[in-house]
């Protein structure tokens, strides 16, 4: 089934490595418990797959850290051609830059010594066809998408003379208003990743030649926003992403709002995160500019004051959880340990649960009410003060 | 450290995937057994996709055992 979709996508989207463990291997990757894998008894064997999913802004532009490479488990009930297919297609990563407004247009023309990729576009979301020629390419050209409605498309469909959508062009980069060079060159070919790397390639970089990662700044927010940080905290970048990430959640979320240059806990997050981020979705929103963010954080926290922590309780949603958040005051001057701990017992405390701490005839009376409801009853037994 | 969803296959898609060979698809960015003792290295380097997929070719147990 995986050959035959691999076959069909053929090369370009995806790299596979096919590991059989009928052979003996020398040496196993420990990374992804490889050799436990194929330890396992053989009639329990189910092949095992995964896709890893490079990251499209490699660096945390607020942390200065890398950002990891993110696994990407298969979600649908079937496995069928059709799905895998969607699941992989789906996946492919994504280094163009989008230019919605003149601002983009501009930052992105700033960078003089790379050659520029221009995909004109009708449809509303990059193709993957385009993704991957951006990631055959990465640092060797930039790429930018031009959607048909955004309101720099007029502009730049008018400065290329382009006619078609969708059209693919290299902008000539390195032609001078004086010379007779060609000022951009326009793909004519069919669109098929073959005949596009063919196209592009010699205006790429050479491998060693290959820039630094650089992207406008309404990519680094709208990327970074879909990417997690290594030890799990999400990254917003405005107020509104509260509402798909915390509010929409009936998990418990953790909240960190700072300045961009006064991120002091951050360690502390960074625990937490380690510490509860498989039942809470801990979030640190970043403010670059306060004073333009101010009438956002007002009205969303009733006061603009920074840095601070917020719990959000789970069981809620929506307007329901924001109501039900509070700040969780950490005193100014502590260290990450004391502030560690002081944000734990709040979690701790606030976190909405069905555990009842209970004596054994309780806990048979419990037990049997369950039974008859229809309810699983678990038993956690502990000694003296080592509770839960 | 890093870890791997695993999803049952049907017994139909083991069985199928087991006779297919992997090897010598290289032009289809298909490598078989290479890099297994650092593959998750290969992995981080990538800019690309990767579908890391590990099975076993003799395996031809179904679902009654």
């Amino acid at each position: 089934m995986f050959l035959k979709v691999l076959e069909e996508i053929k090369a370009g989207y995806v790299t596979t490595y096919a590991i059989d463990c009928a052979v003996e291997h020398p040496v196993y990757d420990p990374k992804v418990n490889l050799k436990q894998i194929c330890d396992r008894e053989r009639e329990k064997w189910q092949p095992v797959f995964t896709l890893y999913k490079p990251p499209e802004v490699r660096t945390n532009p607020y942390t200065g850290k890398e950002m990891p490479v993110e696994p990407i488990y298969y979600a649908s009930n079937a496995i069928t051609d059709p799905d895998v297919k969607k699941w992989i297609m789906d996946n492919v990563p994504d280094y163009s830059q989008r230019l919605s407004t003149s601002e983009d247009a501009e930052q992105f023309e700033e960078e003089r010594d790379i050659q520029k990729v221009y995909l004109f576009s009708a449809k509303q979301k990059v193709p993957p066809i385009y993704k991957a020629l951006s990631a055959h390419f990465r640092n060797r050209l930039r790429f930018a998408f031009v959607n048909l409605e955004s309101a720099v498309s007029k502009n730049l469909a008018s400065e290329f003379g382009v006619v078609d959508w969708p059209t693919l062009l290299v902008k000539n980069q390195f032609a001078t208003p004086d010379d007779s060079s060609e000022k951009h060159y326009i793909f004519t070919g069919k669109m098929k990743l073959p005949e596009m790397i063919e196209f592009v390639e010699p205006f790429a970089l050479a491998e060693n030649e290959k820039k630094e990662e650089r992207v406008i700044k309404s990519k680094t927010q709208t990327t970074v926003n879909r990417q997690t940080d290594a030890s799990g905290y999400t990254m917003l970048t405005t107020v509104n992403d509260l509402e798909d990430q915390i509010l929409s959640d009936y998990f418990a979320g953790l909240l960190y709002v700072a300045q961009k240059d006064q991120l002091t806990h951050l360690e502390v997050l960074e625990q937490l995160s380690e510490e509860y981020g498989d039942y809470i979705n801990v979030a640190l929103l970043v403010v670059e500019d306060v004073e333009e963010m101010s009438a956002d954080l007002k009205r969303e926290f009733k006061s603009a004051k920074l840095p601070q922590f917020r719990f959000y309780p789970n069981l809620k949603t929506g307007k329901d959880k924001r109501a039900a958040s509070f700040e969780i005051i950490v005193p100014k001057g502590v260290g990450n340990a004391a502030a560690f701990s002081t944000i734990a017992d709040e979690i701790e405390s606030g976190y909405q649960t069905d555990v009842k701490d209970v004596s054994d005839k309780v806990y048979y009376s419990v037990g049997a009410q369950n039974a008859r409801d229809g309810k699983v009853t678990v038993l956690y037994m502990y000694e003296g003060g080592s509770k839960i | 450290m890093a870890s791997l969803g695993q999803i049952a296959v049907p017994v139909s898609a083991i069985s199928d995937e087991a006779k297919a060979s992997f090897a010598d698809k290289e032009h289809l960015d298909i490598y078989l057994n290479k890099n297994v003792a650092n593959v998750f290295d290969v992995i981080e380097s990538s800019d690309k996709l990767v579908l890391l997929y590990i099975f076993h070719s003799e395996n031809t147990v179904d679902e009654k055992g």
